[in-house]
């Protein structure tokens, strides 16, 4: 009897140990089977490295057509690409819809929503920028946590909220390859931004009465004033001579007189509007600045 | 015209019986991404060669030229056949040719001239010849030309004697469009009003140049001489004379430049449409 039982314990093992077998097979059949979708993400994948972008968006909208079974990771796998593709075509409003679809389940969650802060930093939609950036929870991400302090600052400085790039600045390390130097250069953005000196536009055209020209020169036009000044002062030389030969009312003291008016005026005006407009150019270069310093460490990190 | 796809027969080989009939159909967007599925999956560089081949050929049915000319750029020379690497480095150049890009297409077929059997190399000449003509080095394409014609018709003397003939005719020197120097342009209308204008063949301008020019003397004459205002005369007519005079210099270097463009123009196009006509 015990050897029956001795036998059937053995078919009973057998069988387990088969059916085991029969399983292992069965998983390693489904995992040889490509899964078509994951196969069109890896060429996606290797359509933006090789900078074929509007292949790789054909790909993503055709698999979105086709009635295929995507699952939700595979969906937010589309979602990145699709941002990620627009992102590097510079239509940065489609990638920001397309980023923000990326649910929080995924790993691309993190990448896709710095890119998202950074199109929208590129827009010059900073409080936005801000927003996705204070939004996001890293608590669990130790790794990114100086990555995330370092894009804060950058989009406080582009908001010139300098108090706040203080604070965050405060806490840079200097000590991660991918954004050390830019760290650096970003310290250099804000002493340049605090250090500018706030110019008047009322003295700017001031200067200019007295002098024609000068008032661009004290804006920061240093070439501008000459040309100002060359042009002005042989049609005031034109408009005193009219005037002592021809008197007040003479045609040609009219003519000249009203042109070398035209000049001077204009002049004045173009001197008052020069202080604002070459603060415009000055912030928009450093605006320029922090933004590919912003962008470089992020394509280091995430690629 | 002078574009080959020598790969055309090709088009039964399986990889390419999707993207091919996506072309047939005219799904031409499709076609690129099938094609670049190809150059993704293989690891075969003809085969991958043949489908960068054909992805510009799709390019150029969507007219755009440039991605056609980039796309070719990332052809892996190395290991393909005489005929497959002349037919990848002569489309380049031709594409090259087409955006204008004449040294690039000059790179191309110099690879081609050196590396390439004489069977083989002989087919690019006329194309070699367009492009030096756009360079301006007319008596490197006589060259070619002449080498094409003694390759080809090396069985018939006679046909080849008279091609000979009118292409010693056309490439003769003194045929050549006359060059004009855009600095002496310059320099000849700073010292003679319109002389630049005049010299690089435009009379009108000249003649309009140095009146306009001659004006503003005038204006200063009369105000300091017979108007007695002094000051007003001077600025006035040294204004109209410094405007015309700085204004007159530049135009002058310009309209020598396009001179330049015009007569090399003219002259290309006439080889241009001999050099078209010829069996290829």
């Amino acid at each position: 009897m015990r050897i029956v039982h001795l036998f059937a314990g053995l078919f009973f093992l057998n069988s387990l140990i088969a059916q085991d077998f029969r399983t292992d097979s069965a998983l390693v059949d489904v995992q040889t089977i490509k899964n078509p979708v994951t196969e069109e993400l890896k060429f996606v994948n290797y359509l933006i490295t090789n900078s074929q972008y509007n292949d790789a968006l054909f790909v993503l909208e055709k698999l979105q057509e086709d009635n295929l079974q995507i699952s939700s990771s595979q969906f937010d796998s589309i979602y990145f690409y699709t941002g990620w593709v627009n992102y590097f075509n510079k239509r940065f409003g489609k990638a920001i819809t397309s980023f923000e679809k990326v649910s929080k389940e995924t790993d691309l969650y993190y990448n896709s929503r710095y890119y998202a802060a950074f199109c929208y930093a590129y827009t010059q939609n900073f409080n936005a920028a801000w927003d996705v950036l204070t939004n996001l929870d890293i608590s669990q991400k130790e790794e990114l946590k100086e990555f995330h302090n370092f894009q804060l600052a950058c989009v406080a400085l582009l908001k010139r909220d300098l108090k706040i790039f203080e604070e965050y600045a405060a806490m840079f390390k200097f000590s991660n390859y991918n954004y050390a130097k830019e760290e650096e250069q970003l310290l250099t953005y804000y002493k340049d931004i605090s250090s500018a000196k706030h110019k008047s536009g009322f003295l700017a055209a001031l200067i200019s009465a007295v002098i024609p020209g000068m008032g661009k020169f004290y804006a920061g036009y240093k070439g501008l004033p000459f040309g100002a000044l060359f042009t002005t002062l042989p049609l005031a030389a034109v408009a005193v001579e009219t005037f002592i030969k021809g008197g007040l009312l003479s045609p040609q003291f009219i003519i000249l007189g009203s042109l070398f008016t035209v000049f001077y005026i204009g002049n004045i005006w173009g001197s008052a509007l020069s202080v604002n407009a070459i603060k415009k150019e000055i912030y928009a270069e450093i605006n320029y600045n922090i933004l590919f310093d912003m962008h470089i460490p992020l394509r280091r990190t995430f690629e | 015209m002078i574009c080959i796809f020598h790969y055309a027969g090709r088009s039964n080989n399986p990889p390419f019986q999707k993207a091919d009939s996506l072309v047939k159909v005219g799904e031409l967007n499709w076609a690129l991404m099938e094609y670049e599925r190809i150059i993704y999956a293989t690891t075969d560089n003809a085969e991958r060669t043949l489908a960068l081949l054909k992805k510009s050929e799709c390019y150029v049915l969507l007219q755009d030229l440039k991605s056609a000319e980039k796309n070719l750029q990332r052809i892996f020379f190395s290991g393909l056949s005489d005929s497959l690497q002349y037919v990848a480095r002569y489309n380049s150049a031709f594409y090259s040719y087409l955006n204008k890009n004449y040294n690039q297409s000059i790179s191309e077929l110099v690879m081609i001239d050196n590396f390439l059997p004489d069977s083989i190399k002989i087919s690019s000449y006329i194309l070699y010849a367009l492009v030096l003509n756009e360079n301006r080095e007319w008596d490197n394409a006589k060259e070619k030309l002449v080498k094409w014609t003694d390759y080809n018709y090396s069985n018939q003397p006679q046909k080849r004697d008279s091609l000979i003939n009118v292409i010693n005719k056309l490439y003769h020197p003194k045929n050549y469009p006359k060059y004009k120097n855009p600095e002496k342009a310059h320099l000849y209308s700073s010292f003679v009003p319109g002389l630049g204008q005049a010299y690089s063949g435009y009379f009108a301008d000249a003649a309009f140049s140095a009146i306009m020019q001659l004006t503003g003397i005038g204006v200063a004459a009369y105000g300091i001489l017979v108007a007695k205002y002094y000051v007003t005369g001077f600025v006035l007519g040294y204004g109209i004379f410094q405007r015309f005079y700085m204004a007159g210099t530049k135009r002058a270097e310009f309209l020598a430049n396009k001179h330049n463009h015009v007569s090399a123009r003219k002259y290309n196009d006439c080889i241009k449409d001999f050099l078209l006509q010829l069996p290829q």
